[in-house]
């Protein structure tokens, strides 16, 4: 059987609870936010436990405004001087990926879930028995997996790249670039809109947001529609719904890490 | 400031012209696209209904367009095109070559690596959904030879100001009216192409509005709140919608128009490929007569905003307090 392995994604020091023996490798940051790009004394921690738990580490990084392009300067020097031969930065923002190229130089770089375009629509499953199997299996793919795609990826330095366990399941075919898997959170979709935040100021809601007090670390919202099929969640600014039923014949599509989400990601 | 208009039929083009419009952009779905891939696959984003029907409507348009000096831009934005779609999209870059189109507006990078290294010719616009935030990204499309930028909603105006400052060869968008969303086009994947095809099996659920629970961006959803004490204290629970201040039909930004000018802005878009003509035309005159307020001496110093705001209640019938597109603060 082809190895599998196994990551885990954390979003803040807190999910450090988490982590076990288990797990070989780190997932540490965030997607959605540049206001949680961590400090060099949060990395510093988050190496630290790496190496004394022998994982190895990976960066998420978010899709960011030039406010978070200047706030990752610093994160990418550090990560380029501490880091080992195994350390990843996961990209979602194209404009960080031009900047990691030509500013650092950073090996390593993966493809993340904002960026891997798949249909992720948890409604699909509700029209599967009224879709021809060939439209389901367009259902299924990526874009990522276009030939073009992937040969400008790996000179672009991007070795893997990063998909979502949708409800339809995942199909990929050709050649591939290696793949990681992330479960059970699916996400669906993501908006500048803070969720938690917009909702705090005097109990009304705001399309601003206000002063961020990263309340998404420390609560979180179910959404439910009947239309939806499945509940949602959310703790700032994405909505992602949950599926944990992992396909059999991962590893024949060249998808060989698999990334725990304890938690909602943030 | 160029105005951008959309068209989705032949009979529209000339109407939308002469309303004022720029420049157009437009849709060809064919309806040999739609029988081939099963209902599931579409061209770019909008339903059939927001597209043209054929490559001869295609080329109508452009020829009437380009008889009134007034540039067509073709939109091939879908944001994920797989291989097995490659052949449709293929079609639609030969036909807008042979209509004689000006433009592409793509969004997917495969798609705009595959017109790079055919050579098309045509000119490469980057759409909404190229989620352009920062000037980075910019430059990452500019270096693939996109010549313009449509930028996402949900930016500040200083933001939008540092990218034109920071990017002066590339040519900036934005979106000024229509078509709001609380959601990063870019970053969205609640598919409308599911609602427009199986919208009716929504309206069979028990339980559901036909049309207030088919769009993902509309939907009430009921909220349940876990976490921390002292949030929940803060936070309203049980909370049944979103408010119309994300509402996607009457979002506008018009009354930034000055600031967009003194920014060096290019042009502002009309969203709604798909809406009626009526309302097209009613919306190119607003930001037409706008336009022509703003060049007026003065007026660029003192009371736009006011008088843009007052002209909106006028013509829409409704308040545009709600429904802005560029609120203070993100």
């Amino acid at each position: 059987m082809t190895f599998m392995e196994q990551a885990i994604l954390i979003n803040s020091i807190a999910g450090l609870k988490h982590v076990s023996n288990k797990y070989s490798r780190l997932y540490f940051g965030c997607e959605f936010c540049e206001r949680l790009i961590p400090s060099i004394d949060i990395l510093r921690r988050i190496l630290a436990v790496a190496l004394d738990r022998k994982l190895k580490l990976t960066l998420v990084t978010p899709f960011v405004t030039n406010f978070g392009l200047e706030a990752l300067k610093p994160v990418f020097e550090y990560m380029l001087k501490n880091r080992d031969a195994d350390t990843e930065i996961v990209v979602n923002d194209l404009g960080v990926l031009r900047m990691l190229r030509n500013d650092f130089s950073f090996p390593n770089l993966v493809l993340g879930r904002l960026l891997t375009k798949q249909k992720r629509d948890p409604r699909v499953m509700r029209f599967k028995k009224y879709v021809p199997l060939k439209a389901l299996q367009c259902f299924a793919e990526s874009s990522c997996d276009v030939p073009i795609l992937g040969e400008f990826l790996t000179e672009a330095g991007i070795g893997r790249v990063e998909l979502d366990n949708i409800a339809q399941g995942v199909s990929r075919e050709g050649r591939l670039l290696k793949a990681s898997l992330y479960f059970p959170f699916v996400i669906v979709t993501v908006g500048r809109l803070c969720l938690i935040s917009s909702w705090r100021k005097e109990k009304r809601f705001s399309r601003v947001i206000w002063p961020c007090q990263k309340e998404c670390a420390q609560a979180s919202f179910k959404l439910r529609n009947r239309s939806m099929g499945i509940d949602l969640f959310s703790r700032g600014r994405a909505q992602l719904f949950k599926n944990g039923v992992l396909q059999k014949n991962l590893d024949k599509m060249n998808i060989d890490r698999l990334i725990y989400e304890p938690e909602i990601p943030f | 400031m160029k105005i951008i208009a959309p068209v989705n039929d032949v009979r529209e083009a000339r109407m939308i012209i002469e309303a004022g419009a720029d420049e157009i952009y437009c849709g060809v779905f064919p309806k040999a696209s739609v029988r081939q891939y099963d209902y599931v696959a579409f061209p770019n984003t909008r339903s059939p209904k927001g597209n043209l029907k054929s490559y001869a409507d295609l080329r109508e348009v452009v020829s009437i367009a380009h008889h009134n000096g007034v540039p067509v831009f073709l939109t091939l934005n879908g944001n994920g095109y797989t291989q097995r779609l490659y052949p449709m999209v293929f079609e639609q870059i030969r036909q807008a070559k042979k209509c004689g189109v000006d433009a592409l507006i793509v969004v997917d990078l495969g798609l705009l690596l595959t017109i790079k290294k055919e050579r098309t010719g045509l000119d490469i616009h980057m759409g909404t959904a190229s989620v352009s935030f920062n000037s980075q990204s910019v430059k990452f499309y500019e270096d693939l030879g996109a010549s313009r930028i449509v930028l996402p909603r949900d930016m500040r105006l200083d933001e939008i100001k540092a990218l034109i400052k920071e990017c002066p060869s590339v040519r900036f968008e934005v979106i000024i009216l229509r078509s709001g969303c609380r959601y990063i086009d870019g970053f969205c994947w609640f598919s409308h192409h599911l609602e427009d095809i199986f919208g009716s099996f929504f309206a069979r659920l028990k339980g559901c509005a036909p049309r207030k629970d088919c769009f993902a961006c509309e939907l009430e959803y009921k909220l349940s709140f876990f976490g921390d004490k002292r949030i929940r204290r803060s936070v309203k629970e049980n909370i049944v919608s979103f408010p119309e201040s994300l509402s996607r039909a009457n979002a506008c930004g018009v009354c930034k128009l000055s600031k967009f000018h003194k920014m060096g802005l290019y042009g502002v878009k009309i969203a709604g490929r798909g809406h009626s003509i009526d309302q097209k035309v009613n919306d190119i005159r607003f930001v037409k007569m706008s336009l022509s307020v703003l060049e007026a001496k003065d007026s660029r110093r003192v009371g736009f905003d006011d008088s843009v705001k007052k002209a909106h209640r006028q013509i829409f019938g409704v308040d545009c307090k709600r429904t802005c597109y560029y609120p203070q603060g993100r």
